[in-house]
């Protein structure tokens, strides 16, 4: 039998400074984080609720890190999401994350954004999340199709989504047989589309 | 390469200077730090102070301070725990000035000793006089260009005589132009020793071309190396500027002094200079816009 899916986790990152500077405290805030992660957590909420400033340097240690090591595996957790950001440590993060060529998924007040990501890679996301609206999983053809670009290319970038656990690829069946990947998003993204 | 003896510091914030009034022979035992005809002094000239003779010390150097003539500079050095820390490696040739001390923490940093273990409260202290003056938006920022400051300090620039920071905001009453004023000394390997430890920057030969290079912001993933990171650091002081404050940071190291202004739309102007020191020096003063 399939055990449950742990709750979603929460880890509130205040709880380690409100002013997060050197490299070393986040990289003890990283094995924290990993640590106290229970096994099976589909769901990480990165809480900065309470943070007051944080260097690029600490951002980079930490989150970078973090992501760089999600999108190199398929483990769990499936969903990461950020929360709490004020403006000054969105803009941090997206510095950080932009060098790294990483994008993460931020939910604010019920609706879910993408923070690092290119034009293009946002579009994607936000066809992802009316997709979803409409009929919940779907292909990447599909999304191939309303973006008007190759299935290979539509493939690629909700790669890169799942890849910072902005969205969920599941195993299916293809209507001819065969495997094919179909997408969902995360509920707390699908629950309020962005607009 | 010869030793500096004897720093003389006289006049207003004479560290600031490109050229340093300094003595050398070859002789490593003695380190003079002279400030009788010093008349104002700023973060910088009491964290490098400090930062010159706890090294000189360490490195087994007899190291003697004349403190000013001028009775304020020298309550103000005792005032900022310049007196303390150097009285304990140092000979003072003059009387001490007693001080009643009153907490001021909201606009000074008196000169601290910082490591890899306290480097994140320092910051912190400092992140929050910088925000209670500045506010959020300024004043994180503030605190992000100090915070690397330090991390660049406890890291690259590590030794065993440790890093020594001071700070100190300025009303405006007598300049005119109430800011902020930051300064991080350490007495490690330098810039360019630093750099040229990495493959990649093994190719520079001189200070300018190492603060230039330290100075560079990272814009993508392909600026990763193994000693830097990936070009955070020094570069990100320059983000500052992107939130509207004002300000200059001026750098020495490795026989060489960079300024910075970090408006963004001036050049960063990095040249040698005559008197080479241990460590890295910086110096961030920030104002309103």
């Amino acid at each position: 039998m399939k055990p449950e899916p742990a709750a979603p986790f929460t880890f509130p990152v205040a709880k380690v400074k409100d002013f997060l500077t050197t490299r070393d405290l986040a990289k003890r805030t990283l094995r924290d984080l990993q640590d106290e992660t229970p096994e099976n957590t589909e769901t990480v909420i990165i809480d900065f609720d309470g943070v007051v400033a944080m260097t690029i340097s600490f951002a980079d240690e930490f989150l970078g890190e973090y992501y760089s090591a999600l999108a190199g595996r398929d483990a769990l957790p499936a969903v990461v999401a950020l929360t709490g950001l004020h403006e000054e440590l969105r803009e941090t993060i997206d510095i950080c994350l932009q060098r790294r060529d990483l994008i993460a998924a931020e939910e604010r007040l019920g609706a879910v954004t993408l923070l690092a990501a290119s034009n293009v890679i946002t579009e994607t996301f936000e066809l992802a999340q009316e997709l979803a609206r409409r009929v919940g999983a779907f292909t990447a053809m599909n999304a191939a199709s309303q973006l008007n670009i190759s299935a290979p290319n539509a493939n690629n970038r909700l790669k890169k989504l799942v890849s910072a656990r902005a969205l969920i690829r599941q195993h299916g069946v293809a209507e001819r047989g065969g495997k094919e990947f179909t997408y969902v998003l995360p509920k707390l993204a699908a629950a309020t589309p962005h607009k | 390469m010869l030793d500096v003896v004897l720093i003389r510091l006289s006049g207003r914030k004479p560290l600031l200077r490109a050229e340093l009034q300094a003595d050398y022979v070859d002789d490593q035992n003695t380190l003079v730090l002279d400030a009788a005809c010093l008349q104002h002094a700023g973060p910088l000239e009491l964290a490098a102070m400090v930062s010159m003779g706890t090294w000189a010390a360490y490195q087994n150097r007899k190291v003697t301070l004349f403190p000013p003539y001028d009775q304020n500079v020298a309550s103000y050095l005792t005032r900022m725990n310049v007196t303390e820390h150097l009285g304990t490696v140092a000979k003072v040739e003059g009387p001490q000035v007693l001080q009643n001390r009153k907490d001021r923490s909201e606009t000074l940093l008196e000169v601290t000793k910082v490591t890899p273990s306290n480097a994140d409260d320092v910051a912190r202290a400092l992140g929050q006089v910088a925000i209670r003056k500045f506010g959020m938006r300024i004043g994180t920022a503030v605190y992000q260009s100090v915070g690397e400051l330090i991390l660049n300090a406890t890291t690259h620039g590590l030794s065993s005589a440790d890093a020594f920071v001071a700070a100190q905001l300025y009303s405006g009453a007598t300049s005119g132009r109430p800011g902020l004023e930051v300064a991080v000394c350490d007495s490690g390997v330098g810039v360019l020793e630093h750099l040229r430890t990495s493959a990649r920057h093994q190719n520079i030969n001189d200070g300018p071309s190492a603060l230039e290079r330290a100075l560079e912001r990272a814009l993508t993933s392909s600026e990763i190396d193994s000693v830097g990171g990936r070009g955070n650091g020094l570069g990100n002081l320059g983000h500052y500027a992107t939130r509207g404050g004002g300000g200059r940071l001026t750098l020495r190291s490795s026989g060489a002094v960079a300024v910075v202004e970090l408006d963004g739309n001036r050049p960063t102007l990095c040249n040698s200079v005559a008197t080479q020191l241990d460590g890295t020096w910086a110096s961030l003063r920030v104002h309103l816009p």
